[in-house]
């Protein structure tokens, strides 16, 4: 894309700016458009699907549902406090698994990606030792296996390699994304542990997220003694 | 974000790297929902569409190669085959009276009233155009593609897509009674290129 504008000259100034509100009030996607469209594309790309036809009615009336649930979970999320919607989205529930799922699709894609994850991690965790210590098995073993695989793609995505040759300041980037992921992995390791102790029935989903928790940071280590020094 | 990142992360897209590819997503998506939204004829459809591009990209991503071909113009060869593939499927011809209307809302009735005559305005000034001027007009300023990489989607010549604008500009600005008092000659002396065609 070309960051010039395709008028220069003082006298388009009016046509260029007649244009430019059409496009914005017309042309434009709402937020909840790009929410919706980001997901799909980014399950999309996870998953591996082949294309979907875009024209024959039963996959435009599939869109439609796509959307109209999407749009009803996201607003129900929103007003949750206690309701309905919201014990449906707590781990254990119906729609909890649609809601990590959004909760990872709209992670942002910048700079800022690998605290968001983090944060999304940590909400994981607070969410297995509240389901723990309510004694809700259910719960804990979908917000564990919701953890486990959060950590998984913050791993891999922490430890992937820039492609082409990374700059100085990419590696320093990537540096300073893997000591605050390791000091996280540091806090998620000793909270487990300590929750571990008294509890005995889900004892077996925990430990799996410790050995997973303490492998994370092996790989951290790894990568981090890896790195060109500066 | 400038050719360089954007070369990057095609190639890291191209190796599995799905956050590569969100960026690329959120680098695009807009312009090329606006070029699609420009093509067919309610949100809905421009939404589905604008989703299909980014996943028949991502497809086809494995085959690009950049050799000179910008990835802008790339995309949206895809997204304008994409439309047409639409069009053609619905038999629907497009119609540029967005079936969007929102309104701004940090403006009083009456600016929004007139906003509303403005936009209808553009509106028919942009259906009285050729669908050729049509299409350069939604690459270039509703997406923001270069003329090279308009002439890349469009698979034309970029002298040709700057005499489309060039002819395409002067038809708006009549319509839109945007003329300037000395023809719209005069405004061909800036940096579009477009003197060269008009005279051609």
């Amino acid at each position: 894309m070309n960051d010039t504008a395709p008028f220069d000259g003082h006298a388009d100034e009016d046509l260029e700016h007649a244009l430019a509100a059409y496009a914005s009030a017309r042309l434009s996607p709402d937020r909840w458009a790009t929410n919706r469209m980001r997901v799909a594309v980014i399950e999309h790309a996870r998953s591996g699907a082949p294309a979907p036809a875009v024209g024959g009615g039963l996959e435009r009336w599939w869109g439609r549902f796509q959307r109209l649930g999407f749009v009803a979970l996201v607003a129900a999320l929103a007003i949750t406090g206690g309701s309905a919607a919201g014990v449906a989205a707590s781990p254990g529930g119906p729609l909890y698994g649609v809601r990590v799922q959004i909760e990872t699709a709209l992670l942002p894609s910048g700079t800022d990606r690998t605290n968001a994850q983090i944060a999304l991690l940590t909400e994981r965790s607070d969410e297995l030792t509240e389901a723990i210590k309510d004694g809700d098995q259910n719960g804990a073993g979908a917000a564990g296996d919701a953890y486990g695989k959060q950590l998984q793609q913050l791993v891999d995505d922490s430890v992937s390699n820039p492609s082409g040759g990374p700059t100085a300041a990419e590696v320093a980037k990537q540096r300073a994304d893997l000591m605050t992921l390791r000091a996280a992995l540091e806090r998620q390791l000793a909270h487990l542990l300590t929750i571990a102790k008294p509890n005995d029935t889900a004892a077996a989903n925990l430990e799996n997220n410790i050995a997973k928790t303490q492998a994370a940071l092996d790989t951290v280590d790894a990568k981090l003694a890896a790195l060109p020094t500066p | 974000m400038n050719d360089e990142t954007i070369d990057r992360l095609v190639a890291q897209a191209q190796q599995g790297d799905l956050q590569a590819f969100a960026s690329i997503f959120d680098t695009y998506h807009v312009a090329v929902y606006r070029f699609v939204a420009s093509r067919v004829n309610n949100p809905s459809d421009a939404e589905d569409l604008t989703q299909l591009v980014f996943v028949k990209a991502l497809e086809a991503l494995p085959r690009f190669a950049a050799r000179g071909v910008p990835f802008g113009g790339w995309l949206f060869r895809l997204a304008r085959n994409t439309v047409i593939d639409h069009v053609r499927t619905r038999r629907e011809h497009s119609e540029l009276e967005a079936a969007t209307n929102r309104a701004t809302e940090d403006v009083g009735p009456e600016t929004v009233a007139v906003m509303r005559d403005d936009l209808a305005a553009v509106a028919r000034a942009l259906g009285d155009l050729t669908e050729d001027q049509r299409e350069v007009i939604a690459l270039r300023f509703f997406a923001g593609l270069s003329a090279r990489e308009a002439a890349e989607a469009m698979g034309r010549q970029e002298g040709t897509i700057r005499g489309l604008q060039f002819r395409a500009i002067a038809a708006l600005r009549r319509s839109l009674g945007l003329e300037l008092s000395g023809g719209v000659e005069q405004v061909a002396d800036g940096p579009t290129g477009a003197t060269s065609e008009a005279s051609a």
